[in-house]
């Protein structure tokens, strides 16, 4: 039987735009005294009624112009941003890669990162400990491993970076557009990766602007543009009503 | 499980728990970048109230002729002072500057002030090295019995201090110059709290109803009595204590949570 592991209904997300906003007490004193200096709030909807499915193991694409709000989505998803409506369920831990090597802290050794990284994600010693072996063989980094990262190549970085998120094991990996980074070698390596977790029954939620890659790889693929769902369903047909909406 | 959990207290308190190694790490890597580099390490933990301790003897004694002020009575108030000044200083940070995680990550944000107060409470704790022998130096080889109830008036001075970081970290999420405010503050609040003057200096002069406007004060007159005057803290200032630490802990965290998941936007 497949189980949505991520499930969304009646999602709505609005933004509000600041024009002069108020970002001190000061402009906040000055607003009382005069108006036209006063915080004036545009607000918008970011996203508009999306519905969204993911099953076990399924790999989902999100494709759509920039600004159509497929970044907010995910980060709905990863529970950094709260909608004004609509529910998100998600079953299981999330691992979102909105950006490699997030909190990376320079001065600290690739080791100290990779604790401080894991443990971000909501994993405990012991259990950063078993999977510590694997994330630094994959990463090639063996021999680099006690160095401050600052002294690491951006290479060493990426992957280092990739490798910690790969060796979750989440149930659900959330992915933004993060394999335009590195070179060929590097980008074949990710998706092996992806494939393997995929296969072991991660489920895998994919923004990206690589259209052939989207239509290869995922077994779903959703359109968005101005901030609405223009489309689920075959990747095929999904790539091809974007690539006509491009082409208009 | 949804995600991010429900709202009631014991789910949350449940999920807070889940990281805790992300708040030793957070710790952990304060301390190895403040001293990674530095000779002395974290001997510098120590070197610190120590040379204030030393500071404040040397003037008091031999400089400033002020009979009414003795040393220790000044070295018992100074010490959760620095405590408190570095926290709240710094708690107005926590958020913005990791504002990168935030923004990027889910993960119980009151982690990151919290770790900001236990930073610094470690660093008390290091202080508590140099601290005790001093006191034993001004008493002539002995510790008073008093001192006992030094940890009641820590748990609840440090309770204080995490309401008013969380409350601080969340407010300069929204204002940026809440963080300036706080330093100025800071510094015009020293001098209204009992730290270089006692409780009979005060009384002398008929103004302790001056400092019941000034929470951190009974803290204050608590410490230097145990510490000081061998007595243990006035009843009214337990109270004044217990009360203010509840009461400070409970807006620090309603206000967190009430503006938490704007965070990530407001950044």
């Amino acid at each position: 039987m497949s189980q949505n592991v991520i499930e969304i209904s009646g999602l709505w997300k609005s933004f509000v735009v600041r024009h002069n906003r108020t970002e001190s007490l000061k402009q906040l004193f000055i607003g009382w005294l005069d108006w036209r200096r006063r915080e004036r709030r545009q607000s918008f909807w970011a996203l508009t009624d999306v519905g969204l499915q993911v099953e076990r193991g399924q790999m989902v694409g999100i494709i759509g112009p920039n600004g159509s709000g497929k970044s907010t989505l995910l980060r709905c998803v990863a529970g950094i941003l709260k909608p004004e409506r609509g529910e998100v369920i998600v079953r299981g831990r999330v691992a979102p890669m909105i950006e490699i090597g997030v909190g990376f802290h320079p001065e600290l050794t690739g080791e100290e990162n990779l604790y401080l990284n894991a443990a971000l994600y909501g994993l405990d010693r012991p259990q950063i400990e078993a999977i510590r072996p694997a994330i630094i063989e994959y990463a090639e980094l063996e021999e680099f491993i006690d160095v401050p990262i600052k002294n690491y190549s951006t290479g060493m970085y990426t992957r280092l970076g990739f490798s910690i998120a790969v060796h979750l094991q989440p149930e659900v990996l959330l992915v933004d557009e993060i394999l335009a980074v590195g070179d060929e070698a590097f980008q074949q390596k990710c998706l092996q990766r992806m494939m393997q977790l995929k296969s072991s029954g991660t489920s895998i939620l994919l923004v990206s602007h690589d259209l052939a890659k989207v239509e290869k790889l995922c077994d779903k693929v959703y359109l968005i543009a101005h901030s609405r769902l223009e489309f689920a369903g075959d990747p095929v047909k999904a790539v091809a009503i974007y690539r006509e909406k491009l082409a208009s | 499980m949804t995600y991010p959990p429900g709202s009631s207290l014991t789910q949350e308190w449940r999920y807070l728990l889940r990281y805790r190694e992300l708040l030793r790490s957070l710790i952990a890597k304060d301390l190895k970048v403040k001293y990674r580099g530095s000779y002395l390490g974290f001997f510098w933990s120590l070197l610190n109230p120590l040379s204030l301790i030393v500071v404040y003897s040397l003037v008091l004694k031999f400089i400033m002729d002020v009979r009414q002020i003795e040393p220790l009575m000044v070295i018992a108030g100074i010490i959760p002072w620095v405590f408190f000044a570095n926290t709240v200083t710094n708690s107005t940070e926590s958020i913005i500057s990791n504002a990168n995680l935030v923004k990027k990550i889910f993960f119980p944000r009151e982690i990151l002030p919290l770790s900001t107060v236990l930073f610094h409470f470690i660093q008390f704790l290091l202080a508590f090295v140099v601290f005790l022998p001093a006191v034993m130096f001004f008493k002539g080889g002995r510790l008073p019995w008093t001192l006992l109830y030094y940890p009641l008036i820590l748990l609840l001075h440090w309770s204080f201090t995490a309401g008013a970081a969380l409350f601080l970290s969340a407010a300069t999420t929204y204002y940026k110059d809440i963080r300036y405010l706080t330093e100025v503050a800071i510094m015009m609040v020293f001098w209204g709290t009992p730290i270089l003057y006692t409780y009979p200096m005060v009384a002398s002069k008929g103004l302790t109803w001056l400092f019941w406007f000034n929470p951190l004060s009974p803290f204050f007159f608590s410490y230097q009595n145990v510490v000081h005057f061998e007595q243990p803290p006035r009843p009214e200032h337990l109270i004044a204590m217990l009360l203010w630490s509840i009461l400070m802990l409970v807006l620090g965290l309603a206000v967190f949570r009430k503006t938490r998941d704007g965070f990530a936007e407001e950044l």
